[in-house]
Formats: C-alpha cells, sequence, structure tokens
C-alpha cells in the first residue's frame, strides 16, 4: 500500500476524534478522542517514517505516547477533582470561568 | 500474493470502525472498549509498515496502561451506570458533523497529494536511477543510513552484503541493482528495536532525557492534583 493510502487513514480517524470531541460532553469520551488524535498523527508519522526511509518518525511516535500518557494521568486528576467538587463530568456543567 | 493490500482494510476499518463507535456509545465503559480495538488495529498498520517496536509499545503502553486508567477512572467515578450526555442541541450536532465531513474531505485530500513534488517523491524519483555498478548517491546513502545506526563498513559487509548478492563482494563492488536492494534491506529493518534504540540514545538522547522530565512533572502533578486534604489541625 501507498504512502496516500495510509495518511488518508490517518486523517479519517483524525476527524472521528475531532467530531466526538465535538459533540460529545463526557469529559472521559473528549479525552478519549484526543487519544484517537494523537494516534491518527502516530499513523501518519510511522508511514512517512517508512517512506522516507528515516528513522526519526518513529522515534518520534515514541516522544508522542509519552507527551499522551502525562497528558491522560494529569487530565484524568482533573476530571476527578472536579467530579469530587461537583460529581459531574459533563463539560457543559462544569463553566466557572464562563464570564 | 501481496496480503499487504487485505490485511491494510482489514485492520484500517477495524480501526475506523472502533474510532466511530467510541463516540458512538453512551456508555463510557463501551467506548473504552471500543478505543482497544482501535489500538490494537493500529498495532497491526504498524506492523504492516515494519515498525515492529512501535507496534509493540503500541500495545503496552496504550492497550495496556492508558486504557487501564482511563477504565480505573470510570469505575472510581460509577460513571457506568449515568448518563450524563444528555444529547446535544440538533443544530450543533449537524454543525458538527458537517465541519467534520469538510475536515476529513481536506485531510484526505491532502493525503492523497503529499507525495506528489515534496521530499518525499524526491527521494523515490532518485532511489530509481539504476544500472552500472553503485553511484555515488547510493555510496552516500549507505554512509547516511550507517552513521544514523552506527554501524561499520565492515557489519555491513558481512552481514547485509551477502543477503543481497555474493558473499566475497563488498560494498563497493555491488551493481547499483543490489546496492539498492541492500539499502532497502537496511531501511526496512529500521522498525527493530536494535535500530530504534540506536537513534533514540544517540541522535534523539537530549530528547529522550527531556521525556523524563516530562513524566516527572506529570507525576507531580497527579499527587498534587489528587491528593486528599489534610485535616486542619485544632489547636
Amino acid at each position: 500500500m501507498s504512502l496516500e493510502w495510509y495518511l488518508a487513514l490517518s486523517a479519517l480517524l483524525f476527524t472521528v476524534g475531532v467530531i466526538g470531541v465535538l459533540i460529545r460532553r463526557n469529559a472521559i469520551i473528549i479525552f478519549m478522542c484526543i487519544e484517537l488524535m494523537l494516534n491518527a498523527a502516530n499513523l501518519a508519522f510511522v508511514a512517512i517514517s517508512r517512506e522516507l526511509g528515516d528513522p526519526s518518525g518513529q522515534v518520534f511516535v515514541f516522544f508522542v505516547m509519552t507527551v499522551a500518557a502525562a497528558e491522560v494521568a494529569i487530565g484524568l486528576a482533573i476530571i476527578v477533582s472536579v467530579f469530587k467538587h461537583r460529581e459531574t463530568v459533563n463539560v457543559d456543567e462544569v463553566d466557572s470561568l464562563k464570564g | 500474493m501481496n496480503a499487504e493490500p487485505i490485511l491494510f482494510i482489514a485492520f484500517g476499518a477495524l480501526a475506523l470502525i472502533g474510532a466511530v463507535a467510541v463516540i458512538g456509545f453512551k456508555n463510557p465503559v463501551y467506548s473504552a472498549i471500543a478505543l482497544i480495538v482501535t489500538f490494537f488495529a493500529q498495532a497491526g498498520l504498524f506492523i504492516l509498515l515494519g515498525a515492529h517496536f512501535v507496534a509493540a509499545v503500541q500495545v503496552i503502553v496504550y492497550a495496556g496502561a492508558i486504557m487501564v486508567l482511563f477504565l480505573f477512572v470510570i469505575m472510581l467515578l460509577n460513571l457506568g451506570s449515568v448518563d450524563v450526555d444528555r444529547p446535544k442541541a440538533g443544530i450543533a450536532k449537524g454543525a458538527a458533523v458537517i465541519l467534520g465531513i469538510v475536515f476529513a474531505l481536506e485531510g484526505v485530500y491532502i493525503a492523497v497529494n503529499a507525495s506528489k513534488g515534496t521530499a518525499v517523491a524526491r527521494v523515490k524519483r532518485e532511489s530509481a536511477v539504476g544500472g552500472g555498478s553503485i553511484s555515488a548517491m547510493q555510496l552516500k546513502e549507505l554512509n547516511k543510513i550507517q552513521a544514523t545506526y552506527q554501524l561499520t563498513r565492515d557489519e555491513i559487509d558481512t552481514e547485509y552484503v551477502p543477503k543481497v548478492a555474493a558473499a566475497d563482494k563488498t560494498v563497493e563492488d555491488l551493481t547499483a541493482d543490489e546496492a539498492r536492494t541492500l539499502i532497502q534491506t537496511l531501511q526496512g529493518e529500521m522498525g527493530k528495536t536494535e535500530r530504534i534504540g540506536t537513534v533514540l540514545f544517540s541522535k534523539f538522547l537530549l530528547p529522550f532525557e527531556v521525556t523524563s522530565l516530562i513524566l516527572l512533572a506529570a507525576l507531580i502533578g497527579v499527587i498534587a492534583l489528587v491528593k486528599r486534604e489534610e485535616p486542619k489541625e485544632v489547636s
């Protein structure tokens, strides 16, 4: 399969993630959609890495995974502490910063 | 027969179905399970691309650690049963889907045109030049690979050259076709843990060390965020 197919699949996966962030209100599912987008980017990285014969892309995937793991840990901790105070994970109800 | 297209379609479809299921299910637990399906399908795609190390890390870190964290929080907050997702107003949902479709078309358009007139296409054209003995460009390419993976010319001569040509040949005696196969073999192995490790601990050593700071920051941040407030001492 050529590079285009992998990049197109990556674009579609990314789009599904974007739509998820736009239409869902559950903070945890929004987080999962962010993971989906990061994964789509990883797929593009690996596909281009093979195309160029350059291993940097795969090393970058490694870094993206590290950042994703850190982000999930922090994000879920924030969700847990929001839930402790407000008994909800609905992002529309967490609007203290709304002007 | 080349199985790659079939496997690509199978894994790609599985990944897309899983992704759509993530945003489709009302129950967050089902969404998490669907996300695991997507991660596994993506690991399959990574293997198809020859990135074996990345595929293994994908399964261990994403499907293992990160999803366990997700499920743990879902169960901790007992979200499995309550439905916090009231349906969004129709107009907002419609707008989101339309924007999403536009975004998808854009993304696919860019993806399909990505290799026209870019660095990717250039590399392809140059490596297609062949005929005669090994060219200066191929030697340069080999030197680059050697430097990236910290291989010695001896290692290439004894380990890799016999795979593509007569065993007593050295890199300089190869024909252009053999040299191309050699380069492809070496590049095809870049997903191996050994190769990734070499690159990670030489060229990317500083970024690698910086990731440990990110993880440390995340660790401290999480502990600070969820720490139980100690009851104030009454004096």
